[in-house]
């Protein structure tokens, strides 16, 4: 498909740009900030770690051309250097067990509530002015106003601590075997619940906005009157013909929306101890951990240019002028 | 610029909105003068609220109420700050690329769309943990993360708005590049700056609170998000102090969800669909007081309609769209409805069907099919009537049909609708329906958006067709399509009617042509039924005044000339004012490695004498536009002359169009609704021009304003010159554009389409006035039009444009009296203007202006019924068949006395 990997190319191209940026930035910086934290870590730390971090800056290579190469070099074969809080984990291996966790937190959640929201969303533009459109949009608003992680502090707090209806902390428990068994599996699931759901509360009212705004326009469009005047049922009209339109503009805004939903959600993991990449950042924040810190951006900008490109298949597969446009 | 901040004023989003921000407002300004000191230590840790501390205190005992007020200060302050800069630098990333174009547009989209899909929080993160810690950077941190949104949208509306036609008539006007950015298309960026600074402050406190509860920002500050940053350190939760987070977070939803509001309010004041009743079909009746069954349905009507009335409810009273309509319709008769716009003949249409859009409601009469009272069925009874007995063609195809379902597949779901049918039957009778309005079956699987104008209408008839209906209303069917497929299609309606028997309520604004198609015909006007007649008796000198003005409201092909000038020197005698030679044009069409050039024009030539009308007469495709487009130099073309006053204007001013060159050729579009800014009023449009080119001194501008608005026929003037745009009638606005056109005093006026947007009674007045303004002033005008009927009337001279290539030149009445070429030939006889019109076939092969290959030898010999070996091969050569009289076609090679020009040079 000629589309398909027309806009594979521009997401190598947007790779590229953020590996770039990721070596850019620590030299960009004023007062070279790189040799600030070896001064500050002067002595702290062992000399094999330093040497690590200098290592995985590519401050020992030469101009900085020479470093950039040696940093692509590294980056291309999945090199990301040696994180400083875990040492001498690798960072790739620090962060391989994140990403699964957040992978699965946050895609279950985002789908979840971006399905919820545009059917919601749909529903309430079709019956203008009803209950369901007069109450949700303000309240959905109000909780979409609130900091992603300070709705998952409140959660944990009345749902497992004040009412202990829920895990406190981490995403299994420590006394069951991690495995594929169903136990597992239901542990875990018990687990996700709060931080999935406030990542679903606090986003639900965006993709449902989105989704009345898109029904409304569409609703005024000659084919929608002609679907009514062929005589279509009215859930036929709604879905096939009006809901279906719609859902496009709203697909391409999801796409565009997931880096921000992400960060939103990495903050939530840290209040419960999740651990996925939000928690990671936040070890590497607070233990002054930059090459975990960059591998994290660059792993996490990765993860999003790739559903970036899944959500641009999906629209060639929903519509057709896209797929035959040259 | 006033009423949509009215309108704001009075929304309740956006005062509830405003009320929770002013207040934080003054929290900021005062509250920290208010409160003890947020960091000093007050009482016992993790104590909760008491009179002493309202809010309780933190976990090292400070007092929350403090925290909250104090830390409000910082993360407002950079949350506007960063507002502010976020916009400031996407807009203008934006609107550079927007406006520019070209490179500058390629490299900075890239840019952007990369920026965009790079997440913000972790780029945030590495950012901010390399600068150091405080306001500024944080702010910097905030702009790099967030700018690439805004260039986005900024990008996309500089885009919409730089190809609207009142931009363009700033750049014709002779307005500067940064002038046209700033007093032009920045102002109708308003509600969008605004939206976008709003969404952006929410953005910038949201990631600066998140930042901060990372331990990113300088953590020994009071902030929101340091306070969340404590609270969950010094384990608030933990410890059940709720009120340590509860009321940072609260502050932090309510200014988040005020300005949401105030988006809100926004979006629904710019846009008022937004503000609109429900979309999903109403219950059935909808007439307000049901009336008992008349006595009146007559047995032989199949439709009858008695005493209806259509109100539209709104804010400021009812409209009466339809106002106490009769008629009836019979089995297999054409009943027309006539009217302009505004005259109620489509509500007319849509309120038997019931499909009114809301809140339109019928509110009193009945709609008889067929012995039963339409307006009396519930809503599964209307939905089966739908289409099974009564269906409808809609006037734009392109729209009708759902742009993301096959052919088949719309084909099938109106089968469906109305009954199970097996797979096969559905099969079957999609053959049979595609064969019926000759399509060929294949396109059965094709998306809408792969067929041509003429296509789409023909499916959206065989759609129509599908169940057999007894009644099929046509609402203007054929209005957006060229003449040669009106007629094709009105041909095939005709015999599909004569074969099938179903009765059709033909809706349009086109009475010639309703003359030659509808058996009886209804004029309408402001929602009443002034007149019914056979076509034959309208014609008559005692119907109603309003039949005999729209019935002499049409440029007829025959008979005297009604906008003809005075005695003419044509295109001989002195030197021209404007000579066109050999103009080329191709455009680049696909992208990448299909990237192919597509020919448009193909060596045009023709000269306008001063003071003379020349009328460029094409389809759409034709190139037609493409000309004006090189005429008003918004583009150059790949080779050719542009010769004014004798000056090759090519070469004297290759990139740009020089201010003396602005001045003397003008320009008035098509659509009047666009070619005026909605934010400027009427003398700012028309001060412009005098200002530009210094007509008259600074102090006179206003005084010859009104002149000019005199002249063009707003009188008086003064009750115009102030008002907007929005507030004037379409007719009205035309006469502005023109008056801004004549404001630079120039010598030629390009007239692209001028009238065809506008209703017809006052389309001859717009005519008659460029009559005036050549014999009066001695402008000489090109008159861009695909009416042949209004250029015989108003032109000296006729062009004929067939694929980039003038086929046809001379005199009006000798090329409608004696049309050589057989595409001439072909557009007057797809003309209807009476009844034989349409027993002719169609005298082409199938094709459209659209398809044709302009680099063919002849662009017409495809679909020529008289073509011969020669037409493929050679390109016939421009010959003088009579005097000015010109065409291009190898029937005429052997004329006796017809040479070619390159013969004569």
């Amino acid at each position: 498909m000629r589309y398909a990997l027309r806009r594979l190319g521009f997401y190598l191209l947007a790779a590229f740009a953020s590996i770039t940026l990721n070596f850019l930035v620590p030299r960009l910086m004023p007062g070279d900030p790189a040799s600030a934290m070896f001064a500050r870590f002067q002595g702290q730390m062992q000399p094999e770690a330093m040497a690590a971090l200098r290592a995985s800056f590519g401050l020992d290579a030469g101009s900085t051309f020479q470093q950039y190469v040696a940093y692509l070099k590294h980056v291309f074969s999945g090199d990301l250097g040696r994180s400083i809080s875990y040492y001498p984990a690798p960072v790739t291996e620090v962060i391989g067990t994140g990403l699964a966790w957040t992978l699965v937190l946050t895609g279950v959640a985002v789908i979840l509530s971006f399905g919820i929201g545009t059917l919601l969303g749909a529903v309430s533009a079709w019956r203008r002015n009803g209950w369901l459109d007069s109450t949700l949009p303000p309240v959905l608003a109000f909780l979409g106003a609130f900091p992603y992680f300070w709705l998952a502090m409140l959660a944990l707090y009345l749902f497992g601590f004040v009412l202990g209806w829920f895990p406190l902390r981490h995403a299994y428990s420590y006394d069951i075997e991690p495995g594929f068994s169903l136990t597992f599996i239901a542990d875990a699931a018990h687990h996700a619940v709060l931080p999935g759901a406030t990542i679903v509360i606090a986003t639900l009212g965006g993709w449902m906005l989105g989704m009345r705004n898109n029904m409304i326009g569409v609703l005024g469009a000659d084919y929608i009157t002609m679907a009514r005047a062929k005589g279509l049922a009215p859930r036929k009209v709604l879905l096939r013909y009006a809901a279906r339109n719609a859902l496009l503009p709203s697909i391409t805004s999801f796409g565009m929306a997931l880096g921000f939903v992400l960060g939103g959600s990495l903050l939530s993991e840290i209040i419960f101890s999740y651990p996925g990449l939000g928690y990671l950042l936040v070890q590497a924040v607070r233990g002054q951990d930059f090459p975990l810190m960059q591998g994290l951006f660059l792993i996490i900008t990765l993860s999003v240019l790739a559903a970036n490109w899944l959500v641009d298949i999906t629209i060639a597969w929903l519509d057709p002028r896209t797929r035959s446009r040259e | 610029m006033s009423s949509p901040f009215r309108a704001l004023l009075q929304n309740r989003k956006a005062t509830f909105g405003g009320v929770i921000l002013l207040a934080f407002a003054v929290m900021v300004v005062l509250g920290p003068l208010l409160v003890s000191d947020p960091l000093a230590f007050q009482g016992a840790p993790h104590s909760p609220p008491s009179s002493a501390h309202w809010l309780g205190t933190t976990g090292q005992g400070q007092d929350v109420l403090a925290q909250v007020v104090v830390g409000s200060r910082i993360t407002l302050i950079v949350g506007l700050v960063a507002g502010v800069l976020v916009v400031v630098v996407g807009a203008l990333v934006g609107v550079t690329a927007g406006y520019f174009g070209g490179l500058a547009d390629d490299v900075l989209s890239i840019l952007t769309n990369v920026f965009l899909v790079i997440p913000g929080l972790p780029l945030a993160v590495i950012l901010a943990a390399y600068l150091p810690v405080g306001p500024a950077s944080l702010t910097a941190v905030l702009v790099v993360s967030g700018w690439a949104w805004n260039a986005r949208v900024f990008r996309s509306q500089t885009l919409s708005l730089r190809s609207r036609d009142h931009v363009a008539a700033s750049v014709v006007a002779g307005e500067s590049a940064l002038r046209i950015i700033v007093r032009e298309i920045l102002p109708n960026m308003a509600s969008l700056l605004v939206s976008s600074f709003i969404g952006t402050t929410i953005y910038a406190i949201g990631a600066q609170v998140g930042l901060e509860f990372l331990g990113l920002g300088d953590v020994g500050r009071v902030t929101w998000g340091t306070n969340l940053y404590w609270a969950a350190n010094d384990a608030a939760l933990l410890t059940g102090s709720w009120w340590i987070l509860l009321p940072t977070g609260l502050c932090i939803a309510l200014v988040g969800f005020a300005l949401t509001m105030l988006n809100f309010a926004i979006d629904e004041v710019t846009n008022p669909r937004l503000r609109g009743q429900s979309a999903a079909a109403p219950a059935a009746p909808q007439r307000a007081s049901k009336a008992p069954r008349g006595a009146k349905a007559s047995g032989a009507a199949l439709l009858s309609i008695q005493n209806i009335v259509v109100e539209f409810p709104s804010s400021t009273g009812v409209l009466k769209a339809v106002d106490d309509v009769s008629f009836e319709v019979h089995p297999g008769e054409v009943f027309g409805l006539a009217g302009e716009s505004g005259s109620g003949k489509s509500t007319i249409g849509q309120a038997i069907l019931q499909i009114l859009q809301p809140p339109g409601r019928v509110a009193g009469g009945e709609i008889v099919f067929d012995g039963t009272d339409l307006l009396l069925l519930g809503a599964d009874e209307i939905r089966s009537f739908r289409w099974r007995d009564g269906s409808m063609v809609f006037q734009s195809a392109m729209s009708a049909l759902n742009p993301v379902l096959t052919v088949g597949e719309q084909i099938e779901d109106t089968l469906l609708a109305h009954g199970s049918a097996t797979r096969e039957e559905i099969a079957r009778r999609t053959d049979e329906l595609l064969d019926l309005v000759d399509i060929d079956r294949r396109h059965a699987s094709a998306y809408p958006h792969e067929l041509s104008g003429g296509m789409r209408q023909r499916v959206v008839m065989a759609i129509a067709l599908a169940l057999k209906p007894r009644l099929v209303i046509m609402d203007e069917p054929t209005t957006a399509l060229d003449v040669v497929v009106q007629k094709e299609i009105l041909r095939r309606v005709m015999k599909l009617e004569e074969e099938l028997g179903f009765s059709i309520l033909f809706i349009t604004h086109d009475l010639p042509l309703m003359l030659a198609f509808a058996d009886r015909v209804g004029i309408l006007y402001k929602g009443k039924l002034v007149d019914v007649a056979p076509p034959d008796q309208l014609e008559l000198a005692d119907r109603h005044p309003y039949t005999r003005k729209l019935m002499s409201a049409f440029p007829s092909l025959s008979g005297p000339r009604s906008l003809a000038g005075g005695a003419q020197a044509g295109a001989g005698g002195a030197a021209p004012l404007l000579s066109v030679r050999g103009l080329h044009k191709s455009y680049k069409a696909g992208s990448g490695l299909r990237r192919r050039l597509r020919t448009v024009l193909r060596d045009v030539s023709f000269e306008v004498g001063e003071g003379e009308i020349v009328a460029l007469v094409g389809e759409s495709g034709s190139g037609k536009s493409t000309i004006t487009r090189q005429l008003i130099r918004l583009e150059r073309p790949d080779s050719g002359e542009i010769v004014f006053q004798g000056e090759d204007v090519l070469t004297r001013e290759p990139r740009r169009a020089s201010l003396d060159y602005r001045g003397r050729v003008q320009v008035v579009f098509q659509d009047p609704f666009g070619s005026l800014n909605p934010v400027h009023t009427v003398a700012h449009h028309i001060a412009r021009p005098l200002a530009i080119h210094r007509r008259v001194p600074a102090s006179r501008i206003r005084e010859r304003s009104l002149e000019l608005l005199a002249q063009v026929g707003l009188d008086p003037p003064a009750d115009y010159i102030d008002r907007y745009p929005h507030s004037l009638s379409g007719g009205q606005r035309q006469r502005v554009a023109i008056a801004r056109a004549l404001a630079a005093e120039p010598r030629l006026i390009l007239a692209d389409e001028p009238t065809s947007m506008l209703d017809v009674s006052i389309r001859l007045e717009v005519l008659s006035l460029f009559r005036r303004l050549a014999s009066e002033l001695g402008i000489a005008v090109l008159f861009i039009t695909h009416d042949l009927a209004s250029a015989r009337n108003l032109a000296d001279r006729i062009l004929v444009l067939y694929a980039g290539t003038v086929v046809e030149e001379g005199k009006s009445d000798e090329v409608i009296r004696s049309p050589k070429h057989p595409y001439t030939r072909l557009l007057l006889s797809s003309v209807i203007d009476r009844p034989e019109a349409l027993l002719s076939p169609v005298e082409a092969k199938p094709g459209s202006a659209h398809d044709a290959d302009a680099r063919a030898a002849c662009p017409f010999s495809a679909r020529c019924l008289q073509a011969m070996p020669v037409c493929d091969s050679t390109r016939p050569a421009r010959r003088l068949i009579a005097s000015g009289h010109h065409v291009r076609c190898h029937l005429h090679d052997d004329v006796p006395g017809a040479m070619s020009d390159e013969a004569i040079s």
